[in-house]
């Protein structure tokens, strides 16, 4: 693989080419701050946190560290006035969006911002990273943007239930803002966010529904025919009671007790 | 059935997954809005997932999920056509329809649109119904055309 030399905050380092900036700042140990970045998610470059400074040739550029891959000899600096500036400036806006909520407010603990443009009462910052996990990881694609400019939002087809949402809550594991609730009750998976409902299978041990109907379906067809064990089926803390004790010990002596 | 005239426009644009945008154009074109089923329908036959389509039906102003009227008014209002008074004609559809861009009549005869450019800005302010092209429009004017197809629907009953 070619690889280039570039210097991030003063530091020398080769690193192979098309590498992103993000990357190589982790790599060295340097901070980025990030809201839309998640590493087993394409990044998506929404957010536009992680700006920082490239220089190339003289001339200043600002770009996102998380999509911006190094093609040449540049020279980064992701922490100086400007870049500062500038990422207090998208807090400030997001401030005005979504006010003081999650990953957010952490941020602007952080940089010490003040609500210049107001505080806001939305729920969702737009940052894709459910629309994307939904999409890449899971591979299910129940939920996207629609509307755009100041309607755009995170939503179920027609804004009805999605017919298929598995109920994994994977979007709502992943929002750095908390936008995304699952609700359990009785033998219901509710994601109001996204309109969707689920009936829930119960815990083979202490009877508890815990588990989509649909999501035991979908791990059944992704591992084959018949693989389905017990496992699945036992709520975690039966697994911990259970299945610590008497079953890993059981596997651990080679099927002897 | 739908269904045959749906499978037209597929075989037309390739049964191709990249073709969605003109796909979906041509479906707006047969059927004046997009309608639910039939998106249900291309996204089961094309394998694209369904909220990709709706995600693509909400984002451009050409698509609309509700049924359009029989004359669809568009009304410019780019630079040039709402300098020359555009926007006094789109006002002047407002109060008569009592609807707002983007909403059909009741009796689903008219509805009406705010366009930003036709990129015909010459003939501005300009006023399109169905694919007829008006140029040089006030307010007096689109309402004798709007008199003229409201008579020509009396006719027909």
């Amino acid at each position: 693989m070619k690889s280039v030399e570039i210097i991030i905050d003063g530091i020398k380092k080769i690193v192979p080419k098309r590498i992103t900036i993000l990357k190589i700042a982790q790599d060295v140990g340097i901070e980025i701050p990030t809201l839309c970045y998640h590493s087993a998610i394409e990044p998506y470059g929404a957010c536009r946190l992680c700006i920082v400074e490239i220089e190339r040739n003289g001339r200043k550029r600002y770009v996102t560290a998380c999509n911006f891959p190094v093609e040449d000899e540049i020279k980064i600096e992701t922490n100086n006035e400007n870049v500062v500036k500038i990422r207090k400036l998208i807090l400030e806006l997001l401030i005005a969006k979504v006010g003081y909520k999650g990953k957010v407010k952490e941020y602007a603990e952080k940089y010490e911002v003040e609500p210049r443009f107001g505080i806001g009462n939305d729920d969702c910052i737009l940052c894709g990273l459910c629309v994307n996990v939904c999409k890449e990881i899971i591979g299910v694609s129940a939920i996207s943007f629609s509307q755009r400019g100041i309607e755009r939002k995170v939503s179920s087809p027609f804004e009805k239930e999605p017919t298929n949402c598995i109920g994994c809550g994977a979007c709502s594991f992943v929002c750095p803002v908390d936008a995304i609730k699952v609700e359990d009750i009785k033998n219901e998976r509710i994601i109001k966010k996204i309109n969707a409902k689920l009936e829930l299978e119960k815990c083979k041990i202490c009877q508890k529904p815990f588990i989509p109907k649909k999501l035991i379906e979908y791990i059944k067809n992704k591992l084959g025919a018949n693989v389905l064990l017990d496992i699945f089926l036992i709520c975690n803390e039966c697994k911990g009671k259970n299945y610590v004790d008497k079953l890993l010990p059981f596997s651990l002596t080679g099927g002897k007790k | 059935m739908r269904k045959l005239e749906v499978d037209k426009i597929l075989e037309k644009n390739g049964w191709s997954k990249n073709k969605i945008v003109g796909i979906l154009q041509d479906i707006q074109d047969s059927y004046s809005y997009l309608p639910e089923d039939i998106l249900i329908y291309i996204s089961e036959k094309l394998n694209i997932p369904l909220s990709q389509i709706y995600s693509i039906s909400t984002f451009y102003r050409a698509f609309s999920l509700k049924p359009k009227g029989k004359y669809r008014i568009k009304v410019c209002l780019g630079t040039a056509c709402h300098v020359r008074g555009g926007y006094m004609i789109a006002e002047f559809l407002k109060n008569k329809f009592g609807i707002l861009p983007g909403e059909t009549t009741e009796d689903g005869l008219f509805s009406f649109d705010t366009v930003n450019c036709l990129g015909a800005c010459a003939i501005g302010p300009i006023v399109v119904i169905n694919e007829k092209y008006y140029g040089q429009m006030d307010v007096r004017k689109t309402e004798k055309i709007i008199k003229g197809l409201e008579n020509e629907k009396n006719k027909q009953f």
